[in-house]
């Protein structure tokens, strides 16, 4: 661990991190440019739509992007001041699981189906705490009381479980060796409405219980913000406004946060029609030269299709890639709601 | 568990009776005369019907199949005049031969198959995937008696290391393992290799390997153990088949397994021996058969849960 990042608590260091699809047909732009930073005990909340590059960049952090076709093209990833794409294939292990441990988009495919949920829970425990099969196992047991199921159905198959209960485990199995970092990617998804309050009140207590940073990717500017301390949210793979809860709730200023908090339903006037944003999200093959979000945006300017926009700060906390900052008075109108 | 395995086999029971039936009727209409073979060509019309009489082939369809099961069920199934023994003591000596032979070739085709299979998978779509899959290809194609003709001029005609046919001692099964398990081992590379491509493309090798689970794990316990049940799949039908014993293989080798028993007896048209060697050949099928489904349970738990049900 390197000096600098004891003295600033920084866990998660990404610095210009570029992800590519390469195929015979096309390459898939997934993620440009991205950086970003997690501390110690902080949670950060990354918002997109669907294909943004969200899940790329969680996969990203842990080397999971799958190689071929997924091509780290620049970047670096640190975790505690390590680089991640210079480790050895042991340094990869224990930081995976151990120091930063992942929960997946969807509990019904992610657990091995043949195998208990206790020897799955447990087998975390033996790989990184060199204990006995014995003691991995009551650690198994304890686990699943803690995520509520009870202990005497660690000898059962994940096919036993449903969903809600499912995702229990998965948030088990990252939890169980206390990493300093929790990717939470989309957790309650593919949960039906109900079940999603209970995982993320679950994920609150144990995350408030265990003090482990976490990066929640969502879509749903709910989760984010009951459950984060930070917001960057992602357009067409990159960050393009980043800041505090506040500064991003409060103080909206990129065109598209301020398209994504409109198209919310507002529950004081329920016959009001939803604002969606206009249009779709450009082909990540095929992203335009300038501001990928210029042609669904309303204040665009000519500036903006030929120019692509940098993250600029606006304050201490909050960055924002927007090029019609730089004209003096810009200001987006947020609908009141 | 218990319970559909006692199910199964009550299951089993019918299909033998189906199978031992259909067995019956077909070399009930199959050409071939018992008194006339047990007596010779030299024999008069009286002497046949006479004997015919006495080993009651002139009784209905029915009491002749029943008396045969009555006595299928004591353990005599009659006896070969072309062997010149009891059935089941001539079956059983074969029995052993082919059993060996089966497991031999078992043996080889997944010792080579399973590593060259998951191999292929881990390096789908480059060379050394596509050798594999021509290879498999070749060992499909290639005919067994012209794989083991080519074997015996190599290992004994050229090398000497191995006789070139009969079963006397154990490693006389070597060669006719490998000739048998040629086309075997390729259909068992080309299944793991698709299983394998299935099961690594899963989510939950992703999680695993998010776990800080090593590669190698991640290959050997965990996507494994999911590409069994099509590996398992072809494996208990090509030893099931095997049981059936290996007819040109055998007669490549001059080997004495149960195929060879059972062509010479269709030659010489022992009705009785036929009859015997295909109700007994079809009972070890459906076994082995059972057996497999059996072990599907013990890999997948979700397969057991149906069970259970």
């Amino acid at each position: 661990m390197s000096i600098e990042n004891i003295a600033n608590d920084t866990i998660l260091e990404i610095k210009d991190l570029t992800v590519h699809y390469v195929t015979e047909e096309e390459t898939v732009e997934a993620v440009n440019d991205l950086s970003l930073s997690v501390k110690r005990g902080k949670s950060l909340g990354l918002v997109g739509e669907t294909g943004a590059g969200k899940t790329t960049t969680a996969l990203s952090i842990l080397r999971l992007v799958p190689d071929p076709p997924g091509r780290i093209i620049k970047g670096t990833v640190e975790i505690n001041g390590k680089d991640v794409y210079q480790a050895s294939a042991a340094e990869l292990e224990q930081i995976r699981g151990n120091e930063v441990a992942m929960i997946f988009q969807d509990p019904m495919t992610v657990l091995n189906p043949v195998f208990t949920v206790g020897e799955q829970i447990a087998e975390c425990v033996e790989i990184h705490e060199h204990c006995s099969k014995a003691d991995a196992w009551n650690r198994a047991l304890e686990m699943l009381e803690m995520v509520g199921i009870k202990a005497d159905r660690a000898n059962d198959y994940p096919h036993q479980f449903s969903g809600g209960m499912k995702q229990r485990v998965v948030i088990a199995i990252a939890l169980t060796c206390n990493p300093h970092l929790l990717i939470a990617d989309e957790p309650t998804t593919a949960l039906d409405v109900t079940i999603q309050a209970q995982v993320l009140e679950l994920m609150k207590d144990l995350k408030e219980k265990t003090g482990t940073a976490m990066i929640m990717i969502t879509h749903d500017l709910g989760i984010v913000a009951e459950t984060c301390d930070e917001v960057a949210v992602m357009y067409a793979g990159r960050i393009i406004e980043h800041g505090t809860l506040e500064d991003v709730f409060r103080n909206t200023r990129h065109p598209y946060t301020e398209g994504l908090f409109n198209s919310l339903p507002n529950i004081h006037d329920r016959k009001a029609q939803l604002k969606p944003i206009r249009g779709l999200m450009p082909d990540p093959s095929n992203l335009p030269k300038g501001c990928s979000f210029a042609e669904r945006c309303e204040y665009a300017c000519e500036r903006c299709f030929e120019e692509r926009p940098v993250p600029m700060k606006h304050s201490e906390t909050h960055t924002v890639a927007c090029l019609r900052y730089e004209e003096d008075g810009f200001q987006i109108e947020r609908s009141k709601k | 568990m218990h319970r559909y395995i006692l199910k199964r086999i009550a299951m089993l029971l019918l299909v033998m009776l189906g199978v031992s039936l259909l067995i019956f009727f077909i070399m009930d209409l199959a050409p071939g005369d018992q008194a006339l073979m047990i007596l010779g060509e030299a024999a008069t019309e009286e002497e046949l019907n006479a004997l015919r009489e006495e080993l009651g082939l002139f009784d209905p369809f029915f009491v002749r199949y029943g008396r045969y099961m009555w006595g299928f069920l004591q353990g005599d199934l009659g006896y070969s005049h072309k062997y010149l023994s009891d059935v089941l003591p001539l079956y059983l000596e074969r029995l052993g031969a082919t059993v060996v032979l089966a497991l031999a070739s078992a043996l080889f085709a997944h010792i080579l198959s399973i590593p060259m299979g998951i191999y292929a998978a881990l390096h789908q779509g480059k060379v050394s995937d596509n050798i594999v899959s021509a290879l498999a290809i070749v060992g499909l194609a290639a005919p067994n008696f012209w794989v083991g003709l080519l074997l015996i001029i190599l290992f004994s005609l050229k090398l000497g290391m191995f006789h070139s046919g009969g079963f006397v001692t154990l490693s006389d099964v070597v060669l006719p393992a490998i000739t048998v398990g040629t086309a075997n081992m390729a259909l068992l590379t080309r299944t793991t290799r698709s299983g394998m491509i299935d099961v690594l493309r899963s989510d939950y090798l992703m999680l695993a390997r998010a776990k800080g689970v090593s590669e190698k794990m991640v290959v050997r316990k965990h996507a494994l153990k999911n590409a069994l049940i099509p590996i398992i799949t072809v494996s208990g039908i090509q030893f099931s088949a095997m049981m059936g014993g290996a007819v040109t293989t055998e007669a490549v080798f001059s080997f004495p397994g149960i195929g060879t028993l059972l062509v010479g007896a269709i030659k010489s048209k022992d009705t009785v021996c036929v009859t015997g060697c295909l109700i007994l050949t079809s009972l070890l099928v459906s076994v082995t058969l059972l057996a497999v489904d059996i072990l599907y349970a013990y890999v997948d738990p979700r397969i057991k849960a149906q069970y259970s049900k």
